[in-house]
């Protein structure tokens, strides 16, 4: 049993190596390999989780090889498997293998079909990778090959600036995250013991931190430092403020990735990550109420920018953005057990609006909710889907959103005041995103003149697990794997919340269905007054505007003065002065070469009788 | 001690045998220069592999020794041999002049002339890898100088002349600054030898003083400096690598500049301890410049060379910070750094001289798009440009981070700056990429022509696959290096010891 566990994790990288030597004539091969391997990753997975779907039993794998030894240094690679990373295997392997088979159909006809396919492998590699690491250095080296998969996802139309740019842009934003991320490794190291029986394994980890802690007043301070710093990777994986910009701009890549890598999965390996760690979080009270508070933040910040989106990725990714903080709120007010649930539905529910929005793109060749209309007339099936999925986000009974975040929302109630009633206004907006959504996409006049007809069972089966998994997934004990003893229990129902929530799930959810049916004149001399804050929005706060004029007049600058001073200071100035000087010096010194024995002869002698002064009059002792 | 049966010697042997060789093939007889000299590089590449995989970790810290006196009367012979440390320097050097003269395909004019002084300059660098005599070292390391001045003032491009000199002037005022202590060294001991082994012997029974250390180490330290770049003594470097031809570039990026932090770990931590400890803190302080200066500097860039040129400098620094911690992992993360950024840089300046052979431009705001035509090129740059920025899976990540490990603790506030600084090598190396071969197409380089077939793809891939096998398994090498870093280190700790 041990043994298979390397399969989960091997499995998606043969298919990677394999996929390079197909040839292009038979390039449908990659595809399929691609869906085997991530499919027998599942199968395996599914072995391991069986055990606690039977009889909720726990059980934890551990195995590892020794990867670098050095005196100092003892590095390992290995694996460690309980219930947390079974459940984010579930979701990493289960929703990769549907979007893999939806994207035999989506990217058929795409000219880097073969590259396509062996990024995806590469991504679930280093995803599975992330999540069965039993060392905190090994998760941070798949945790940069997640950040490479991404980038050549999101890159993968290279051709179009937009794509080239902010494959770059997630890149060099994650990397300013993991900066922290790895000195707060570091730290952690350096925290956990003496020199040479230092060690980075989660399994001893805990108890060296504790002890750490408790050995001297000062050191929580330290482990709040540490422990923010590790919280610097999350915000740039799970792209929370003020690392979020580069997600809404890696809706660039093809429609199936920015469902499964950048809404189900890998932006929520940094939810993962507060998961992993949590029990040494918990020794930070100060860091887990910081992190409680960007969380809830960001979730209000994002819903805010949705509401003004006109593409409907961006719509989404926003929404991504947003259900994200809720998670990482949920963490810092002190249960990673409802964090990780929500992440759990919600991988299926954004998943589901992805690949229903990418059918419906693929159909309709558009991204621009103002340009479709009408749509679920002609494409029912997807239609229901999406509406499923919005269902879902919003948190309406019976559907899986409902169940995590009324758990979210009754912990901040319990907490966090201030967050809760945050958290709450991001209900009714989430509401309202998404009923302004669907009521320009599927209802109204249509503004397509394509004719249009439902994809093929290779879209549609996807869709169709996808949408049970969010309509009902709240009753398949997915939070059975959550009852571990490190974890606090979840709170049960609370009436008044998920009144609360579903008035204003409703009432957000009415008001941007009619808003956006009330004709346009009428809509737009209701907005009139409110044209300052409709700018802001656009200019999403203003952010991109701060970075890029942080690069474009403080670095870039900067750039060029270090490149000028080389030029000028230490080539021009120094060196080429130093050579004009020998030159010079050599210049004069060549007069005294004057070919003549008695000028030779006379400075030979002067010289002899300074000699002769000096040793006699002992200046050279 | 007279072993005869040693294969060291051959490293040198043979590529000056093949260059003799050359000079009486006639000029026109291009195609048979070429493979003279692409089958006596493969052959010091077996050989190499032969010594990394019969060098005995648990052995005599020197192996495949041999010893033949030259000049009785002043100590000087013929002594040559290889510690884990030699292996793997010998390994990267085989490794770039193999694929060096593969890529030198491209040398049209004067074919002949060229590979003579290309032999020679692999021989000298394989002379001063493998010399255990202080006067041989340093007649191998003046010999690898000569063949580069012509060969950048020939066969370079832009602003060769000045290139040239600059280079050339530069490296040997480091090399003099280096002489003047080598020569103390010799007088010091009072030994009449110039031989590494007995020096060290010397220097452990009976070690320099204090005072002797103090002046001395700083000559070796900053000479051997210049060479391998360190700030404010680099300018020579992008400057000269811009110039020189494609594989000159990958050879001196790759292993030349390798050669001064190789000498300081070989000559002046078991020789002058003492010394070592008070200077190289202060050359900790000079790398940082080194790693932020060179990054950002590389940032303001416009040619493709200058950019990997000054990247060349910036990662300089990180090897002089792991040397700088003066213990075992620091040592051995330095010289398992040195390889690994030797094969990338090589590859950089291989790929860009694949392109700068068919665009005859290397500015990267004339090129873009390149991706289309290039598909292979493009995949080798991507790879290249990650591992430079120590993305895990390459080796260039095993090193750096195990130079953070090790450096963290004596240094914390360097380590926190080196860290950024691969924050900043990411960022001008994927601005390049995305400059270079994403974006719209360019008509004006549509006739460009990827790498076809095994021959032409050989060179990168090679490069690529010795990242990759070496990043996922670093313990191939790491086994070899830890041994002689740990004696190195044992040894510094006895002579240390026995002042007061």
């Amino acid at each position: 049993m041990i043994h298979i566990a390397w399969w989960i994790l091997f499995f998606p990288l043969i298919s990677f190596a394999i996929i390079p030597f197909i040839p292009e004539a038979k390039r449908i091969f990659a595809g399929w390999i691609a869906c085997v391997g991530i499919f027998f990753s599942f199968l395996i997975t599914l072995r391991f989780a069986r055990p606690m779907f039977d009889a909720g039993e726990f059980h934890t794998w551990y195995s590892k090889i020794n990867w670098i030894l050095i005196p100092g240094l003892q590095l390992e690679l290995g694996f460690f498997i309980d219930s947390l990373a079974i459940l984010m295997l579930l979701v990493v392997t289960g929703v990769g293998t549907a979007i893999f088979y939806y994207s035999l159909e989506y990217m058929e006809h795409d000219e880097g079909y073969k590259r396509y396919f062996a990024g995806l492998s590469l991504f679930a590699f280093s995803m599975i990778g992330i999540v069965i690491s039993g060392n905190l250095l090994q998760l941070f080296i798949f945790w940069e090959l997640v950040g490479l998969s991404s980038y050549l996802l999101i890159g993968h139309w290279y051709q179009k600036d937009e794509a080239a740019d902010a494959g770059k842009k997630a890149f060099l934003t994650n990397r300013i995250g993991d900066f922290g991320f790895l000195i707060g490794i570091l730290l952690l190291w350096t925290f956990s013991g003496p020199a040479g029986s230092r060690t980075l394994n989660f399994l001893q980890l805990n108890a060296s931190i504790s002890s750490f802690v408790q050995s001297s007043p000062a050191h929580a301070t330290g482990l709040t430092i540490a422990m923010l710093l590790i919280f610097c990777g999350v915000l740039g994986k799970s792209a929370q403020f003020p690392l979020h910009v580069w997600l809404p701009d890696a809706m660039e890549g093809p429609t199936p990735v920015s469902a499964l890598i950048h809404a189900a999965t890998m932006v929520a390996a940094g939810v993962y990550l507060l998961a992993r760690m949590f029990s040494l979080f918990l020794l930070s009270p100060v860091a887990l109420e910081i992190i409680a508070y960007i969380g809830g933040f960001t979730a209000l910040f994002a819903a805010t920018q949705a509401i003004v989106q006109k593409d409907i990725k961006r719509v989404l990714a926003y929404s991504t953005l947003s259900q994200l903080g809720y998670m990482v709120m949920a963490i810092g007010l002190g249960s990673a057990a409802v964090g990780m649930y929500h992440l759990t539905t919600h991988a299926f529910f954004k998943a589901l609006l992805f690949l229903g929005a990418g059918s419906i793109i693929h159909a309709t060749e558009k991204q621009n909710i103002f340009e479709m209309g009408g749509v679920i007339k002609k494409m029912p099936f997807t239609s229901a889907a999406f509406l499923i999925g919005t269902f879902a986000l919003i948190g309406f009974w019976p559907s899986s959103g409902f169940f995590s975040k009324d758990k979210i929302l009754a912990l901040a109630f319990s907490e966090n005041r201030l967050l809760f009633i945050s958290s709450a206004i991001t209900v009714f907006l989430t509401a309202l995103y998404m009923g302004r959504a669907i009521s320009l996409m599927f209802f109204g006049a249509s503004k397509i003149r394509k004719k249009l007809h439902e994809p093929s069972q290779k879209i549609l089966m996807p869709l169709l697990i996808l949408s049970i998994l969010s309509l009902a997934g709240g009753f398949f004990g997915f939070e059975r794997f959550l009852h571990d003893p490190n974890h606090h229990e979840m709170s049960g129902p609370n009436s008044l919340v998920i009144q609360l929530a579903t008035v204003l799930g409703l009432a957000g959810v009415f008001s941007g269905f009619f808003f956006y049916r009330i004709g346009e004149k009428n809509r737009k001399s209701l907005l009139q007054p409110f044209s300052w804050a409709y700018e802001i929005l656009m200019r999403k706060y203003f952010m991109d505007d701060l970075y890029d004029f942080l690069i474009r007049y403080i670095q870039q600058p900067f750039a060029k003065l270090l490149d000028w001073f080389e030029r000028t200071i230490i080539v021009e100035g120094a060196v080429n002065h130093a050579a004009s000087f020998t030159a010079l010096t050599g210049r004069y010194f060549k007069k005294l070469q004057t070919g003549r024995i008695q000028t030779y002869l006379s400075v030979f002698f002067s010289g002899v009788v300074i000699a002769i002064y000096l040793i006699r009059f002992g200046a050279l002792h | 001690m007279l072993t005869s049966h040693s294969l060291l010697p051959y490293l040198v042997l043979i590529p000056l045998m093949a260059s003799a060789f050359i000079l009486v093939v006639p000029s026109e007889r291009i195609s048979a220069i070429r493979k003279i000299a692409i089958g006596a590089t493969f052959l010091t590449l077996i050989l190499a592999f032969f010594f990394l995989f019969s060098y005995q970790p648990s052995g005599s810290p020197y192996q495949f020794t041999i010893q033949i006196p030259w000049v009785r009367s002043f100590g000087i012979s013929y002594h040559a041999g290889l510690d884990g440390i030699g292996v793997v320097m010998v390994l990267l050097h085989a490794i770039l002049s193999f694929t060096g003269a593969l890529v030198s395909r491209s040398i049209k004019q004067d074919v002949k002339l060229y590979f003579i002084f290309y032999l020679i300059l692999v021989a000298s660098i394989f002379g001063v890898f493998t010399s255990l005599d202080l006067f041989f070292l340093y007649l191998f390391y003046e010999m690898s100088v000569i063949p580069l001045y012509p060969m950048i003032g020939i066969w370079g491009s832009q602003n060769r002349e000045y290139a040239s000199m600059k280079l050339t002037l530069y490296i040997s005022l480091g090399a003099v600054i280096a002489l003047v202590g080598l020569l103390a060294l010799y007088f010091a001991s009072g030994l009449q030898t110039f031989d590494l082994e007995a020096l060290s012997q010397q220097a452990q029974n009976q070690p320099f003083s204090v005072y002797f250390q103090m002046w001395c180490a700083p000559l070796l330290i900053f000479g051997f400096g210049v060479i391998a770049s360190l700030w404010p003594f680099h300018s020579w470097s992008p400057i000269g690598y811009a110039a020189a031809p494609t594989a000159v570039s990958m050879l001196h990026a790759g292993v030349l500049k390798k050669l001064g932090i190789f000498l300081i770990i070989r000559i002046v931590i078991p020789l002058l301890p003492e010394g070592a400890k008070f200077w190289l803190p202060i050359t900790a302080v000079l790398c940082i410049v080194n790693i932020l200066y060179g990054a950002w500097a590389a940032m303001a860039q416009k040619d493709m060379k200058f950019v990997i040129g000054f990247a060349s400098v910036s990662h300089m620094g990180y090897a002089f910070l792991g040397l700088a911690c003066l213990n075992q992992m620091g040592l051995t993360a330095t010289v398992f750094f040195m390889f690994a950024h030797g094969i990338m840089a090589a590859l950089c300046f291989a790929l860009i001289g694949f392109i700068y052979d068919q665009t005859h431009t290397r500015m990267i705001p004339d090129l873009g798009g390149l991706a289309k035509q290039l598909p292979f090129i493009t995949v080798c740059f991507v790879i290249a440009a990650f591992a430079s920025s120590g993305l895990p899976g390459f080796a260039n990540f095993v090193s750096e981070i195990l130079i953070f490990f090790s450096a963290w603790e004596h240094y914390p506030v360097q380590t926190i700056l080196a860290i950024f600084g691969i924050v900043i090598t990411a960022t001008y190396m994927l601005r390049m990429i995305r400059n270079v071969f994403f974006g719209p197409p360019n008509p004006n380089w549509a006739y460009l022509k990827d790498a076809k077939g095994l021959a032409g793809k050989l060179p990168y891939g090679f490069l690529v696959a010795v990242l990759l096998i070496f990043g996922v398994w670093p313990s191939l090498l790491l086994n070899i290096i830890r041994p002689t870093t740990e004696a190195l280190i044992e040894s510094r700790a006895a002579v240390l010891a026995q002042y007061p």
